[in-house]
């Protein structure tokens, strides 16, 4: 939470809708009109511009709505575009790159017209609600993500640019230390290397939504589970080949799905079997469809768990999406616990329309596919910051001393702090422990 | 027997003196209460003054009118710059002192302030009227057991290792806050009584060594800069009134010998009757300073450890053996001390120890270093967790300063993360939970860049002018030096050479403050020049790093109202009201810092505290 810059957000419902709205508030909003639309602040009003994106020009309506008189109190803009996900997130991401303009965190619109004295304080009630709900949220989102695989790798990123962090460190703090010795800039610039490899293999992993736009949403469970079944149903006609025999389906089997019968306003999504290539990840006899669905669990945006005897004992998971965990078949008894969040019968619809509700919940989970696109940005930027380390360092390879050690210190501090925004800050004192755990500091 | 003083200042070592020193520089009537004055500003430990990031924080205190630069540069026997081979925002000042002439500058520098009154006594307990300190009872140490009442609006505690002290050699245990000096044991208690939690550190000296007795020739020398530089801009105009010329005194060598590891395997035998291994100690010590039984146990694969002998004073042999600070017991040290080469005769004329001591943890302290729970009492130096000389007279100057302001009713003073080193610090001890003795380096500080041991006068003395810290002489000084500042900027913008500006040329790699001579020419001081210098070398950072300031301010320094209730922010979670109920932050850059609050908690305590 910070005052005095600019905040942006997309602004309308998540996911595919005729409309869709990017709002910035803040001090840089008449700069960001000039620059991305080419065109003087008009102060209150609308008009059809011309938003540059990547080469190519999107026409747009654009609202603009000067201080005090716009719901922030400050001078704000809406982009008003085509409802397309990914072309959103494209705007969006435009905006953020502009000094100045950062995403927003939860209700930061509502919190600082509340400040600017544009809500009373019933409203500001409802806006507190909303900002735990949404924080809630958010550090739910965060958590799946550190749990999970890309956790893991997050962690050892953060913790090898600490490392490094700590080594150019001692060759300031403790250079009067007999037992410290300054990183050699050969050593520094492989270390920099290998973090900026596995900065950019991350980036590779985080699914981009831009690619489609609609959220995709895969049925996962062991053999037999009757995800087939459950997505025959869910599409409302045969399209998966069911039988009572394990391992039928061996093709992936993607099919759009309309959600907004059961789930007002949601729109569709793309519903995924797995097609028996799941089955690869309990028996992995079969490296390519193994890799296959892990690849498409690892693209999901939301993930169905099924099972119908309740137990999902089989871990499917990925650490960008929420994982539904659904009982099949619930027509057949079942001895075991129940861990699932829903029951459906397939085969009388019993429950389906709670489950579309819970789809769409799931897969429109803005705090999930905000963070994605949070998290990537994060990467982008330590990536950068890695890679302006290291050609600093390499441009001085044949040298003892690194000239500008306080300069790079700085960037991998910066570097640090980016991934430090997913994983949680290390801090100073963090680095200063691993000086004491590398070296014998004290005279 | 009843007197008034606008602040009282309990204990005379260096958070005490400069405490003293800045709030009669601001005009407050200063009663100076120490249980010997003839021990204020002593060196119980390395007579060493700066170092990396100390060194700056010298410098500031320095910028702040402080006495801590001037005494240094009267006294010091051996002046080193650190890191001259990196970036000058690294670069620290270092000297050692002469520790009984140190003493005695400080004792001086006091004494001559007819706004100070040295009171030699013990303080029996802390008045108060509700929640606002009213003064202090003092046991006056002539051995009369007399009582005297002092009143004063500010008091200032600053009680370093003193507080239920007690020192560890091998098992004997000596209650006391420094060698041969008694401990203060009434002190926890008061504090206790006043609701306040207190907790314990330890920390250790080394032994010292007689030094006819070493074979000094034998050993390798260590020698000082060629050309020293003195901490105080004062020093540098010969207005530094303790020292007329400088380097005022005899400069000195030191030497250098080694442990073995026949020593080790001696420390390693003898580690059971070390307090720190066999259970007699377990409170936290300093991971920096770690005692060479420490070393030999973490570091199994080192065979060797420099150890520095470092003599102490020209008026007596002692010297600091620096590099085995211990608790063994005294025959172990001596068997240690034979083994070091150049030693084999060397007689200890006093033991290395540990001492233990009682602190108030400073989550219960604001960034001022008053105390939360009794409005004018404020904590310096050891007693907030802190150790080295330079960081408890850094909190010392910040105390007085405030402690003189309360008592006028004048505004609090603080320093910022992005102003000080001395602002880091406080920031620091406001917001973290302390694991062992806090030390400043320059890695705390996300602005180092600018909080530079070179420009700290430029960064803090008009503020320091502005509160009245600084008195006509420093401040002819400052001007003159931003006149010329002036200039050479002037110079550098203006001037071409061969065809290219001087303002690009300064931005090359190499070019040094020598080059910028020759190219403007003039008569300027080398201070001037190589600031002026470094700002342009750092430029495209330092203004990065100032937009970036300007882009925090207005949350950093937003005030959250004194006594928000943070059990009834809505929706804040657990952690989140936990950090902040115990650290009770007065700043939105404070809380955004603790550990466990994020984004939307700050934002939800923002709708809380524009409603209340």
């Amino acid at each position: 939470m910070r005052l005095g810059d600019t905040i942006a957000a997309i602004a309308s419902a998540p996911g595919r809708s005729a409309r869709g709205i990017v709002r910035a508030s803040g001090p840089h909003v008449q700069t960001l009109h000039q620059t991305e639309l080419s065109a003087d602040w008009p102060g209150r009003g609308g008009a059809i511009r011309r938003l540059r994106l990547g080469g190519g020009i999107v026409p747009c309506l654009v609202m603009t709505y000067a201080a005090p008189h716009s719901y922030t109190g400050e001078d704000t803009i809406e982009f008003l575009l085509p409802g397309n996900p990914a072309l959103l997130e494209r705007v969006l991401a435009r905006l953020t790159e502009s000094e100045g303009v950062r995403r927003a965190g939860p209700g930061e619109f509502t919190a600082r017209a509340y400040l600017n004295g544009r809500l009373s304080l019933d409203q500001a009630e409802g806006v507190a609600m909303t900002i735990t709900a949404r924080n809630e949220e958010e550090l739910n989102a965060a958590q799946r993500v550190l749990r999970g695989a890309a956790g893991a790798r997050y962690d050892a990123i953060a913790e090898s640019i600490a490392q490094a962090l700590a080594l150019v460190e001692a060759g300031i703090d403790f250079t009067d230390q007999e037992d410290v010795v300054a990183i050699a800039p050969n050593e520094l610039c492989d270390r920099l290397t290998v973090i900026a490899t596995s900065l950019q293999e991350c980036l590779g992993g985080i699914p981009q939504r831009e690619r489609s736009g609609t959220a995709r949403v895969v049925l996962v469970g062991r053999p037999n589970a009757g995800k087939s079944t459950l997505f025959n149903a869910l599409l409302g006609r045969e399209r998966a080949v069911v039988s009572d025999v394990a391992g039928t389906t061996r093709d992936a089997v993607v099919e759009r799905v309309d959600l907004s019968d059961a789930a007002p306003g949601a729109g569709e999504i793309e519903l995924v079997d797995l097609a028996g290539l799941d089955e690869s990840l309990t028996h992995g006899i079969d490296h390519a469809s193994q890799a296959a669905a892990l690849r498409a669990i690892g693209e999901a945006d939301a993930i169905i768990h099924c099972d119908p005897d309740g137990r999902f004992d089989v871990k499917f998971e990925s650490p960008h999406a929420p994982t539904l965990r659904v009982r099949t078949k619930a027509d057949l008894p079942t001895s075991s616990p129940m861990r699932e969040e829903l029951a459906v019968c397939a085969l009388d619809g019993w429950n389906l329309s709670a489950l579309k509700r819970a789809i769409a919940d799931a897969a429109g989970g803005s705090a999930s596919s905000a963070m994605a696109a949070r998290h990537s940005e994060a990467l982008r930027n330590a990536n950068r910051t890695i890679i302006d380390a290291r050609d600093r360092v390499s441009a001085q390879q044949d040298v003892r001393h690194l000239e500008d050690v306080e300069i790079l210190a700085m960037n991998l501090r910066e570097a640090l702090d980016h991934v430090g925004s997913i994983t949680g800050r290390v801090t100073p004192d963090d680095v200063i422990g691993r000086i004491f755990a590398s070296f014998c500091i004290g005279k | 027997m009843i007197d008034r003083f606008d602040v009282i200042v309990v204990g005379g070592g260096h958070a005490g003196a400069e405490a003293a020193w800045a709030a009669a520089n601001t005009g407050a009537s200063v009663a100076l209460v120490t249980l010997d004055p003839s021990k204020m500003g002593a060196m119980p430990c390395n007579p060493s003054i700066g170092g990396l990031a100390k060194g700056q924080i010298v410098r500031e205190i320095d910028a702040l009118g402080g006495l801590m630069g001037l005494a240094a540069d009267a006294t010091g026997i051996m002046f080193k710059m650190l890191n001259t081979s990196r970036g000058p925002a690294v670069r620290g000042p270092r000297c050692q002192c002469d520790k009984h002439a140190y003493a005695e500058v400080i004792q001086s520098m006091l004494y001559r302030r007819d706004e100070i009154t040295v009171i030699a006594g013990s303080v029996e307990s802390i008045l108060h009227t509700e929640a606002r300190v009213r003064g202090v009872t003092v046991r006056i140490s002539n051995g009369s057991d007399d009582m005297r009442t002092l009143e004063a609006p500010a008091v200032v505690l600053t009680t370093g290792t003193f507080m239920r002290g007690l020192m560890h050699c091998g098992e004997e245990r000596t209650a006391g806050g420094r060698h041969g000096e008694a401990a203060s044991n009434t002190m926890s208690e008061t504090l206790r009584d006043l609701g306040f939690v207190l907790s314990r550190l330890k920390t250790g000296t080394p032994p010292r060594l007689r030094r006819s007795t070493i074979d000094w020739e034998s050993l390798d020398q260590q020698l000082g800069d060629a050309a020293p530089q003195p901490f105080s801009d004062l020093t540098l105009e010969g207005l530094n009134s303790a020292a007329t010329q400088f380097p005022m005194i005899e400069q000195v060598e030191c030497r250098i010998t080694s442990t073995n590891a026949e020593i080790h395997d001696l420390i390693r035998d003898n580690l059971h009757l070390a307090p720190m291994y066999n259970g007699q100690i377990d409170s936290a010590g300093p991971r920096y300073c770690p005692s060479i039984e420490d070393k030999v146990v973490r570091f199994e694969d080192r065979h060797s450890h420099h150890v520095f002998l470092e003599p102490e004073s020209h008026r007596d042999e002692s010297v600091y053996c620096n590099g085995i600070s211990t608790s063994l017991p005294a025959a172990v040290q001596a068997e240690i001390v034979r083994r070091l080469p150049g030693c084999e005769r060397a007689e200890i004329l006093r033991p290395g120890y540990a001492v233990e001591y009682d602190m108030v943890p400073p989550h219960q302290i604001d960034a001022t270093c008053m105390t939360k729970r009794i409005a004018g009492l404020f904590l310096a130096g050891q007693i907030n967790g802190t150790s080295g000389y330079e960081e408890a007279a850094g909190q010392g100057v910040l105390a007085g300063l405030n402690a003189s302001r309360l008592a006028r009713g004048e505004s609090p003073v603080l320093l910022g993360r992005d102003e000080a080193f001395i602002g880091v610090m406080m920031d620091d001890l406001v917001t973290k939970t302390p694991v062992e003795p806090y030390r400043m380096f320059t890695s705390r500080a996300e602005h180092r860049l600018s909080l530079r041991a070179d420009n700290a006068a430029d960064r803090l003395t008009p503020l320091g002018r502005e509160l009245g810290l600084i008195d006509d002489a420093r401040w002819d000084v400052w001007t003159r030096r931003h006149k010329e500042m002036n200039e050479i900027n002037g110079l550098i913008d203006s001037t071409k050479i061969e065809g290219e500006r001087l303002s690009a040329l300064v931005k090359r790699p190499g070019f040094s403050p020598e080059d910028l001579v020759e190219s403007i020419g003039g008569q300027y001081r080398a201070a001037s020049l190589f600031t002026a210098l470094t700002e342009r070398q750092y430029e495209g950072y330092l203004v990065r790093q100032r937009a970036e300031v300007r882009r925090h301010a207005e949350m950093e320094h937003r005030r959250i109202p004194v006594g928000l209730d943070f059990s009834r922010v809505v929706g804040l979670r657990t952690e989140a009201r936990e950090a902040l109920t115990r650290f009770q932050p007065h700043t939105f850059g404070q809380a955004s810092r603790l550990e466990g609050v994020t984004p939307s908690d700050l934002s939800l305590i923002l709708l809380e505290s524009r409603r209340s």
